[in-house]
Protein backbone atom coordinates (compact mmCIF):
# COMPACT_ATOMS: atom_id res chain seq x y z
CA UNK A 1 0.00 0.00 0.00
CA UNK A 2 1.19 3.43 -1.02
CA UNK A 3 1.01 6.44 1.33
CA UNK A 4 -1.12 8.22 -0.83
CA UNK A 5 -4.04 5.46 -0.65
CA UNK A 6 -3.45 5.33 3.49
CA UNK A 7 -3.68 8.19 3.95
CA UNK A 8 -7.38 8.13 2.11
CA UNK A 9 -7.91 5.04 4.17
CA UNK A 10 -6.92 6.66 7.63
CA UNK A 11 -10.70 7.25 8.81
CA UNK A 12 -11.81 3.84 7.41
CA UNK A 13 -9.08 2.16 9.61
CA UNK A 14 -9.94 4.17 12.66
CA UNK A 15 -13.66 3.47 12.43
CA UNK A 16 -13.20 -0.45 11.83
CA UNK A 17 -14.16 -0.19 8.34
CA UNK A 18 -11.69 -1.84 6.62
CA UNK A 19 -12.24 -5.45 5.67
CA UNK A 20 -9.23 -7.70 7.11
CA UNK A 21 -7.17 -7.77 3.99
CA UNK A 22 -7.22 -4.06 3.59
CA UNK A 23 -6.05 -3.04 7.31
CA UNK A 24 -3.70 -6.06 7.30
CA UNK A 25 -2.02 -4.31 4.23
CA UNK A 26 -2.59 -0.60 5.46
CA UNK A 27 -0.80 -1.73 9.19
CA UNK A 28 2.03 -3.01 7.40
CA UNK A 29 2.26 0.71 6.03
CA UNK A 30 1.57 2.26 9.34
CA UNK A 31 4.74 -0.09 10.73
CA UNK A 32 6.39 2.16 8.74
CA UNK A 33 5.21 5.19 8.24
CA UNK A 34 5.63 7.89 10.83
CA UNK A 35 3.61 9.96 8.81
CA UNK A 36 0.33 8.04 9.31
CA UNK A 37 1.34 6.01 12.92
CA UNK A 38 1.16 10.13 14.33
CA UNK A 39 -2.25 11.01 11.99
CA UNK A 40 -4.02 8.00 13.69
CA UNK A 41 -2.84 8.53 17.18
CA UNK A 42 -3.98 12.47 16.44
CA UNK A 43 -6.91 10.94 15.23
CA UNK A 44 -7.93 8.39 17.95
CA UNK A 45 -6.99 10.67 20.72
CA UNK A 46 -9.55 13.83 19.00
CA UNK A 47 -11.58 10.85 18.94
CA UNK A 48 -11.30 10.54 22.58
CA UNK A 49 -12.34 14.12 23.67
CA UNK A 50 -15.05 14.33 21.24
CA UNK A 51 -16.37 10.81 22.17
CA UNK A 52 -16.37 12.12 26.01
CA UNK A 53 -17.87 15.34 25.04
CA UNK A 54 -20.88 13.52 23.14
CA UNK A 55 -20.96 10.58 25.27
CA UNK A 56 -24.93 9.70 26.32
CA UNK A 57 -26.83 11.25 29.16
CA UNK A 58 -29.17 8.76 30.96
CA UNK A 59 -32.88 9.85 29.86
CA UNK A 60 -34.56 11.76 32.88
CA UNK A 61 -36.51 9.48 34.94
CA UNK A 62 -39.90 10.97 33.93
CA UNK A 63 -39.25 10.92 30.40
CA UNK A 64 -39.09 6.80 30.47
CA UNK A 65 -42.20 7.24 32.52
CA UNK A 66 -44.18 9.23 30.04
CA UNK A 67 -43.04 7.38 27.40
CA UNK A 68 -43.77 4.23 29.20
CA UNK A 69 -47.18 5.50 29.96
CA UNK A 70 -47.76 6.51 26.48
CA UNK A 71 -47.08 3.41 24.95
CA UNK A 72 -49.58 1.86 28.00
CA UNK A 73 -52.41 4.11 26.53
CA UNK A 74 -51.53 3.61 22.95
CA UNK A 75 -52.14 0.22 23.75
CA UNK A 76 -55.32 0.49 25.32
CA UNK A 77 -56.53 2.39 23.05
CA UNK A 78 -55.74 -0.69 20.34
CA UNK A 79 -57.21 -2.70 22.91
CA UNK A 80 -60.51 -0.88 22.79
CA UNK A 81 -60.42 -1.76 19.14
CA UNK A 82 -60.51 -5.22 19.83
CA UNK A 83 -63.53 -6.71 20.82
CA UNK A 84 -62.36 -9.72 22.21
CA UNK A 85 -61.54 -9.59 25.68
CA UNK A 86 -58.91 -11.45 27.05
CA UNK A 87 -59.79 -14.67 28.94
CA UNK A 88 -58.06 -13.30 32.15
CA UNK A 89 -60.54 -10.39 31.46
CA UNK A 90 -63.61 -11.98 31.18
CA UNK A 91 -62.55 -14.95 34.26
CA UNK A 92 -62.05 -11.57 36.30
CA UNK A 93 -65.34 -10.10 35.60
CA UNK A 94 -67.40 -13.19 36.32
CA UNK A 95 -65.14 -13.07 39.75
CA UNK A 96 -65.69 -9.62 40.57
CA UNK A 97 -69.70 -10.01 40.26
CA UNK A 98 -69.91 -12.90 42.37
CA UNK A 99 -67.83 -11.08 45.11
CA UNK A 100 -70.08 -8.10 44.14
CA UNK A 101 -73.71 -10.41 44.93
CA UNK A 102 -72.22 -12.15 47.78
CA UNK A 103 -71.77 -8.37 49.33
CA UNK A 104 -69.42 -7.35 52.32
CA UNK A 105 -68.96 -9.33 55.36
CA UNK A 106 -66.33 -8.03 57.75
CA UNK A 107 -63.12 -9.57 58.08
CA UNK A 108 -63.11 -10.95 61.48
CA UNK A 109 -59.35 -9.66 62.35
CA UNK A 110 -60.15 -9.20 66.08
CA UNK A 111 -58.72 -6.67 67.80
CA UNK A 112 -56.32 -4.67 65.27
CA UNK A 113 -58.82 -2.09 63.91
CA UNK A 114 -56.22 -0.66 61.65
CA UNK A 115 -55.27 -3.90 60.14
CA UNK A 116 -58.88 -4.88 60.00
CA UNK A 117 -59.91 -1.60 57.72
CA UNK A 118 -56.56 -1.99 55.55
CA UNK A 119 -58.03 -5.49 55.42
CA UNK A 120 -61.23 -3.96 54.31
CA UNK A 121 -59.40 -1.49 51.92
CA UNK A 122 -57.36 -4.31 49.92
CA UNK A 123 -60.47 -6.03 49.54
CA UNK A 124 -62.51 -3.54 48.07
CA UNK A 125 -59.23 -1.97 45.87
CA UNK A 126 -59.20 -5.80 44.45
CA UNK A 127 -62.88 -6.30 43.75
CA UNK A 128 -62.94 -3.26 42.49
CA UNK A 129 -60.23 -3.58 40.33
CA UNK A 130 -61.01 -6.88 38.93
CA UNK A 131 -65.06 -5.18 38.46
CA UNK A 132 -63.95 -2.07 36.40
CA UNK A 133 -60.97 -4.22 34.44
CA UNK A 134 -58.65 -2.05 35.91
CA UNK A 135 -56.41 -4.66 37.69
CA UNK A 136 -53.17 -3.50 35.92
CA UNK A 137 -52.25 -0.34 35.50
CA UNK A 138 -48.33 -1.16 33.86
CA UNK A 139 -48.44 -4.13 32.50
CA UNK A 140 -44.94 -5.45 32.37
CA UNK A 141 -43.06 -8.90 33.77
CA UNK A 142 -40.18 -6.64 33.27
CA UNK A 143 -38.84 -5.72 37.15
CA UNK A 144 -36.78 -2.35 35.96
CA UNK A 145 -40.00 -1.36 33.95
CA UNK A 146 -42.17 -1.98 36.70
CA UNK A 147 -39.77 -0.42 39.29
CA UNK A 148 -39.23 2.81 36.85
CA UNK A 149 -43.12 2.95 37.08
CA UNK A 150 -43.38 3.00 40.58
CA UNK A 151 -40.97 5.06 41.79
CA UNK A 152 -42.29 7.87 39.65
CA UNK A 153 -45.19 7.03 42.01
CA UNK A 154 -44.84 6.10 45.38
CA UNK A 155 -42.72 7.70 48.41
CA UNK A 156 -41.13 4.91 48.81
CA UNK A 157 -39.21 2.46 46.28
CA UNK A 158 -40.62 -1.39 46.36
CA UNK A 159 -38.69 -4.20 45.91
CA UNK A 160 -40.13 -5.92 42.34
CA UNK A 161 -40.22 -10.23 41.92
CA UNK A 162 -41.13 -11.66 39.13
CA UNK A 163 -41.82 -15.08 40.61
CA UNK A 164 -42.53 -17.04 37.62
CA UNK A 165 -40.25 -19.62 38.76
CA UNK A 166 -42.43 -19.96 42.26
CA UNK A 167 -45.84 -20.47 39.84
CA UNK A 168 -46.48 -16.82 40.68
CA UNK A 169 -45.87 -14.58 36.91
CA UNK A 170 -45.94 -11.15 37.28
CA UNK A 171 -48.05 -9.59 35.32
CA UNK A 172 -48.19 -5.89 36.05
CA UNK A 173 -48.95 -3.57 38.87
CA UNK A 174 -51.34 -0.58 40.03
CA UNK A 175 -51.53 2.27 42.44
CA UNK A 176 -53.90 2.04 44.80
CA UNK A 177 -55.05 4.32 48.28
CA UNK A 178 -54.49 2.88 51.49
CA UNK A 179 -55.12 4.84 54.42
CA UNK A 180 -55.33 8.27 51.91
CA UNK A 181 -51.37 7.40 50.29
CA UNK A 182 -50.25 5.67 47.12
CA UNK A 183 -49.70 2.14 47.37
CA UNK A 184 -47.59 -0.28 45.15
CA UNK A 185 -50.03 -3.23 44.06
CA UNK A 186 -47.93 -5.87 42.53
CA UNK A 187 -50.29 -8.70 40.13
CA UNK A 188 -49.35 -12.07 40.13
CA UNK A 189 -51.15 -14.99 37.99
CA UNK A 190 -51.65 -18.50 39.91
CA UNK A 191 -53.37 -20.37 36.80
CA UNK A 192 -56.04 -18.62 35.67
CA UNK A 193 -56.48 -16.59 38.78
CA UNK A 194 -54.80 -13.15 40.21
CA UNK A 195 -53.30 -12.00 43.11
CA UNK A 196 -52.84 -8.55 44.42
CA UNK A 197 -49.99 -8.00 46.22
CA UNK A 198 -50.04 -4.52 48.19
CA UNK A 199 -46.98 -3.44 49.17
CA UNK A 200 -46.05 -0.66 51.62
CA UNK A 201 -43.55 -0.04 54.48
CA UNK A 202 -43.96 -1.14 57.50
CA UNK A 203 -46.33 1.17 60.36
CA UNK A 204 -45.95 -1.36 62.88
CA UNK A 205 -44.55 -4.64 64.25
CA UNK A 206 -46.01 -5.86 67.21
CA UNK A 207 -48.39 -7.51 64.80
CA UNK A 208 -47.76 -11.69 64.45
CA UNK A 209 -45.52 -12.54 61.31
CA UNK A 210 -48.81 -13.45 59.60
CA UNK A 211 -52.39 -13.50 59.07
CA UNK A 212 -54.33 -15.07 56.40
CA UNK A 213 -58.18 -14.78 56.74
CA UNK A 214 -61.07 -15.32 54.18
CA UNK A 215 -63.60 -13.53 53.35
CA UNK A 216 -66.38 -13.56 50.61
CA UNK A 217 -64.57 -16.20 48.67
CA UNK A 218 -61.11 -14.49 48.57
CA UNK A 219 -58.52 -15.36 50.74
CA UNK A 220 -56.82 -11.98 52.72
CA UNK A 221 -52.52 -12.70 54.14
CA UNK A 222 -51.13 -10.33 55.80
CA UNK A 223 -47.01 -10.46 56.56
CA UNK A 224 -43.97 -8.23 57.00
CA UNK A 225 -40.46 -8.75 56.97
CA UNK A 226 -40.20 -5.53 59.33
CA UNK A 227 -39.41 -3.01 56.43
CA UNK A 228 -42.57 -3.40 53.96
CA UNK A 229 -45.86 -5.39 54.60
CA UNK A 230 -47.50 -7.21 52.62
CA UNK A 231 -51.50 -7.32 51.64
CA UNK A 232 -52.30 -10.10 49.45
CA UNK A 233 -55.81 -10.81 47.62
CA UNK A 234 -56.97 -13.23 45.65
CA UNK A 235 -59.47 -16.26 45.03
CA UNK A 236 -56.31 -18.40 45.24
CA UNK A 237 -56.08 -21.34 48.04
CA UNK A 238 -54.46 -20.12 51.39
CA UNK A 239 -52.04 -22.77 50.56
CA UNK A 240 -51.02 -20.48 47.24
CA UNK A 241 -50.99 -17.44 49.42
CA UNK A 242 -48.81 -18.80 52.12
CA UNK A 243 -46.50 -19.90 48.88
CA UNK A 244 -46.39 -16.26 48.08
CA UNK A 245 -45.38 -15.27 51.14
CA UNK A 246 -42.64 -17.99 50.89
CA UNK A 247 -41.39 -16.73 47.78
CA UNK A 248 -42.00 -12.77 48.26
CA UNK A 249 -40.69 -10.60 51.50
CA UNK A 250 -39.99 -13.61 53.50
CA UNK A 251 -37.04 -12.23 55.05
CA UNK A 252 -33.89 -10.01 54.28
CA UNK A 253 -35.63 -8.39 50.98
CA UNK A 254 -36.26 -5.03 51.24
CA UNK A 255 -33.72 -4.15 53.71
CA UNK A 256 -31.87 -2.09 50.79
CA UNK A 257 -33.91 0.64 51.41
CA UNK B 1 -51.03 -11.75 20.65
CA UNK B 2 -53.43 -9.14 22.90
CA UNK B 3 -51.97 -5.47 22.72
CA UNK B 4 -50.91 -5.44 26.45
CA UNK B 5 -48.82 -8.04 25.46
CA UNK B 6 -47.11 -6.08 22.39
CA UNK B 7 -46.61 -3.21 24.50
CA UNK B 8 -44.80 -5.49 26.83
CA UNK B 9 -42.85 -7.01 24.74
CA UNK B 10 -42.09 -3.22 22.94
CA UNK B 11 -41.49 -1.80 26.73
CA UNK B 12 -38.46 -4.65 26.83
CA UNK B 13 -37.27 -3.79 23.39
CA UNK B 14 -37.26 -0.13 23.85
CA UNK B 15 -36.30 0.56 27.26
CA UNK B 16 -32.26 -0.47 26.71
CA UNK B 17 -31.97 2.22 24.30
CA UNK B 18 -34.28 4.97 25.64
CA UNK B 19 -31.18 7.03 26.91
CA UNK B 20 -29.50 6.91 23.15
CA UNK B 21 -32.76 8.28 21.78
CA UNK B 22 -32.60 10.98 24.56
CA UNK B 23 -28.89 11.80 23.58
CA UNK B 24 -29.46 12.27 19.79
CA UNK B 25 -32.75 14.16 20.36
CA UNK B 26 -30.80 16.53 22.79
CA UNK B 27 -28.11 17.04 19.87
CA UNK B 28 -30.56 17.39 17.36
CA UNK B 29 -33.01 19.91 19.04
CA UNK B 30 -30.70 21.72 21.64
CA UNK B 31 -33.53 22.46 23.97
CA UNK B 32 -34.00 20.01 26.61
CA UNK B 33 -37.54 20.36 26.32
CA UNK B 34 -37.78 20.01 22.73
CA UNK B 35 -35.60 16.87 23.02
CA UNK B 36 -37.83 15.09 25.96
CA UNK B 37 -41.09 16.13 23.08
CA UNK B 38 -39.06 14.62 20.61
CA UNK B 39 -38.36 11.22 22.53
CA UNK B 40 -41.83 10.80 23.46
CA UNK B 41 -43.17 11.36 19.50
CA UNK B 42 -40.59 8.92 18.80
CA UNK B 43 -41.19 6.10 20.98
CA UNK B 44 -45.08 6.29 19.77
CA UNK B 45 -44.16 6.57 16.39
CA UNK B 46 -41.93 3.53 16.83
CA UNK B 47 -44.67 1.91 18.97
CA UNK B 48 -46.99 2.23 16.07
CA UNK B 49 -44.32 0.97 13.45
CA UNK B 50 -43.48 -1.96 15.78
CA UNK B 51 -44.21 -5.07 13.36
CA UNK B 52 -41.69 -3.70 11.26
CA UNK B 53 -38.17 -4.23 13.65
CA UNK B 54 -35.77 -7.11 13.53
CA UNK B 55 -34.64 -8.46 17.65
CA UNK B 56 -31.47 -7.48 16.42
CA UNK B 57 -31.47 -3.95 14.75
CA UNK B 58 -33.72 -2.28 17.64
CA UNK B 59 -31.44 0.85 17.61
CA UNK B 60 -30.68 2.14 14.29
CA UNK B 61 -34.11 1.66 13.99
CA UNK B 62 -35.56 3.62 16.82
CA UNK B 63 -32.79 6.33 15.73
CA UNK B 64 -33.77 6.37 12.32
CA UNK B 65 -37.41 6.73 13.46
CA UNK B 66 -36.29 10.02 15.37
CA UNK B 67 -34.31 11.71 12.92
CA UNK B 68 -37.91 11.15 10.24
CA UNK B 69 -40.15 12.20 13.39
CA UNK B 70 -37.26 15.43 13.82
CA UNK B 71 -37.99 16.41 9.85
CA UNK B 72 -41.46 15.80 9.80
CA UNK B 73 -41.66 17.96 12.71
CA UNK B 74 -39.69 21.02 11.34
CA UNK B 75 -41.81 20.79 8.30
CA UNK B 76 -44.87 20.61 9.80
CA UNK B 77 -44.03 24.08 11.89
CA UNK B 78 -43.22 25.59 8.70
CA UNK B 79 -43.93 25.73 5.34
CA UNK B 80 -40.87 27.02 3.91
CA UNK B 81 -38.63 23.99 3.71
CA UNK B 82 -36.60 24.15 7.83
CA UNK B 83 -34.06 22.17 6.52
CA UNK B 84 -32.59 21.06 3.41
CA UNK B 85 -31.08 18.14 2.90
CA UNK B 86 -27.29 17.99 3.16
CA UNK B 87 -25.47 19.78 0.40
CA UNK B 88 -22.11 18.14 0.45
CA UNK B 89 -20.84 20.68 -2.03
CA UNK B 90 -21.77 23.62 0.57
CA UNK B 91 -19.79 21.83 3.02
CA UNK B 92 -16.54 22.10 0.86
CA UNK B 93 -17.26 26.00 0.99
CA UNK B 94 -18.19 25.90 4.33
CA UNK B 95 -14.36 24.09 5.12
CA UNK B 96 -12.88 26.44 2.87
CA UNK B 97 -13.89 29.92 4.71
CA UNK B 98 -13.66 28.18 8.02
CA UNK B 99 -9.87 27.60 7.30
CA UNK B 100 -9.83 24.12 8.11
CA UNK B 101 -8.89 22.42 4.81
CA UNK B 102 -6.70 19.80 4.25
CA UNK B 103 -3.91 22.63 3.52
CA UNK B 104 -4.55 24.80 6.21
CA UNK B 105 -4.67 22.72 9.19
CA UNK B 106 -1.49 21.69 11.39
CA UNK B 107 -1.14 18.20 10.85
CA UNK B 108 1.03 17.60 14.02
CA UNK B 109 -1.15 19.54 16.26
CA UNK B 110 -3.61 17.82 18.00
CA UNK B 111 -7.20 19.14 16.91
CA UNK B 112 -9.54 18.53 19.97
CA UNK B 113 -8.18 18.69 23.59
CA UNK B 114 -9.91 17.98 26.84
CA UNK B 115 -10.29 21.52 28.19
CA UNK B 116 -11.58 22.25 24.66
CA UNK B 117 -15.17 20.83 25.88
CA UNK B 118 -17.69 23.72 26.10
CA UNK B 119 -15.75 24.93 22.78
CA UNK B 120 -16.00 21.63 21.33
CA UNK B 121 -19.71 21.64 21.84
CA UNK B 122 -20.53 24.73 20.93
CA UNK B 123 -18.65 24.08 17.91
CA UNK B 124 -21.05 20.83 17.26
CA UNK B 125 -23.90 23.38 17.24
CA UNK B 126 -22.36 25.48 14.41
CA UNK B 127 -22.34 22.57 12.28
CA UNK B 128 -25.18 21.64 10.22
CA UNK B 129 -27.49 19.29 11.50
CA UNK B 130 -26.79 16.78 9.14
CA UNK B 131 -23.32 16.98 10.02
CA UNK B 132 -23.72 16.86 13.88
CA UNK B 133 -25.36 13.82 13.64
CA UNK B 134 -23.32 12.29 11.81
CA UNK B 135 -21.08 12.61 14.69
CA UNK B 136 -23.01 11.30 17.46
CA UNK B 137 -24.52 8.46 15.59
CA UNK B 138 -20.42 7.18 14.87
CA UNK B 139 -18.54 9.12 18.08
CA UNK B 140 -21.26 8.68 20.66
CA UNK B 141 -23.47 5.64 19.14
CA UNK B 142 -19.97 3.76 17.71
CA UNK B 143 -22.52 2.73 14.74
CA UNK B 144 -20.88 1.47 11.61
CA UNK B 145 -21.49 3.15 8.47
CA UNK B 146 -24.00 0.78 6.90
CA UNK B 147 -26.34 1.78 10.16
CA UNK B 148 -25.69 5.51 9.76
CA UNK B 149 -26.31 4.71 6.19
CA UNK B 150 -29.82 2.99 7.03
CA UNK B 151 -30.63 5.80 9.52
CA UNK B 152 -30.01 8.69 7.39
CA UNK B 153 -30.80 7.02 4.22
CA UNK B 154 -27.93 7.27 2.57
CA UNK B 155 -25.56 5.39 0.18
CA UNK B 156 -22.19 4.15 2.12
CA UNK B 157 -19.85 6.27 0.24
CA UNK B 158 -21.76 9.54 1.08
CA UNK B 159 -21.52 8.25 4.94
CA UNK B 160 -17.62 8.27 4.59
CA UNK B 161 -17.64 11.32 2.96
CA UNK B 162 -19.98 13.69 4.95
CA UNK B 163 -18.36 12.02 8.13
CA UNK B 164 -14.73 12.89 6.79
CA UNK B 165 -15.75 16.56 6.44
CA UNK B 166 -17.82 16.86 9.23
CA UNK B 167 -14.91 15.76 11.11
CA UNK B 168 -12.55 18.41 9.97
CA UNK B 169 -15.19 20.80 9.58
CA UNK B 170 -16.02 20.44 13.56
CA UNK B 171 -11.86 20.79 14.55
CA UNK B 172 -11.43 23.84 11.94
CA UNK B 173 -14.48 25.77 13.79
CA UNK B 174 -13.24 24.66 17.13
CA UNK B 175 -10.20 26.08 16.39
CA UNK B 176 -11.50 29.05 15.30
CA UNK B 177 -13.38 29.40 18.44
CA UNK B 178 -10.26 28.70 20.38
CA UNK B 179 -8.83 31.62 18.60
CA UNK B 180 -11.38 34.00 19.03
CA UNK B 181 -11.44 33.04 22.86
CA UNK B 182 -7.85 33.43 23.30
CA UNK B 183 -8.15 37.16 21.07
CA UNK B 184 -10.86 37.85 24.01
CA UNK B 185 -8.73 37.49 26.58
CA UNK B 186 -5.86 39.06 25.32
CA UNK B 187 -7.93 42.15 24.71
CA UNK B 188 -9.64 42.15 28.19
Amino acid sequence: MDHAEAERLLDLYADAELDAGLAGRFESHLAECEICAGRLSRFEADRTVLARVVARQPAPLDLRAKILNDIRAAARREDRRRVTPSPWMRYAATVAATALLTGAAMLALTGHDGRRSVADTVFNDHVRALATHRMIDLASSDRHVVKLWFDDRLSYAPPVKDLKTKGFPLLGGRVDYVDGRPVAVFVYARGPRLVSLFLRPVRRDQWPAHVITRRDGLNIAWWSNGTFECWAVSDVSAADLLQLRKSFLNGREGIRL
Amino acid sequence: MTAGGDAQRFERLIVPHLDAVHSLATWLTGDAADAADLAQDTCLRAFRFFDQVRGDNVRPWLLKILRNTHFSRLKAASHTPAFTSFDDAAAEVALAVAGGGESASDPEALLLRTEDRDLIRRALFDLSEDQRMILILREAEGLAYKDIAEILDIPLGTVMSRLGRARKLLAARVSRLRQEAGNGSRRS
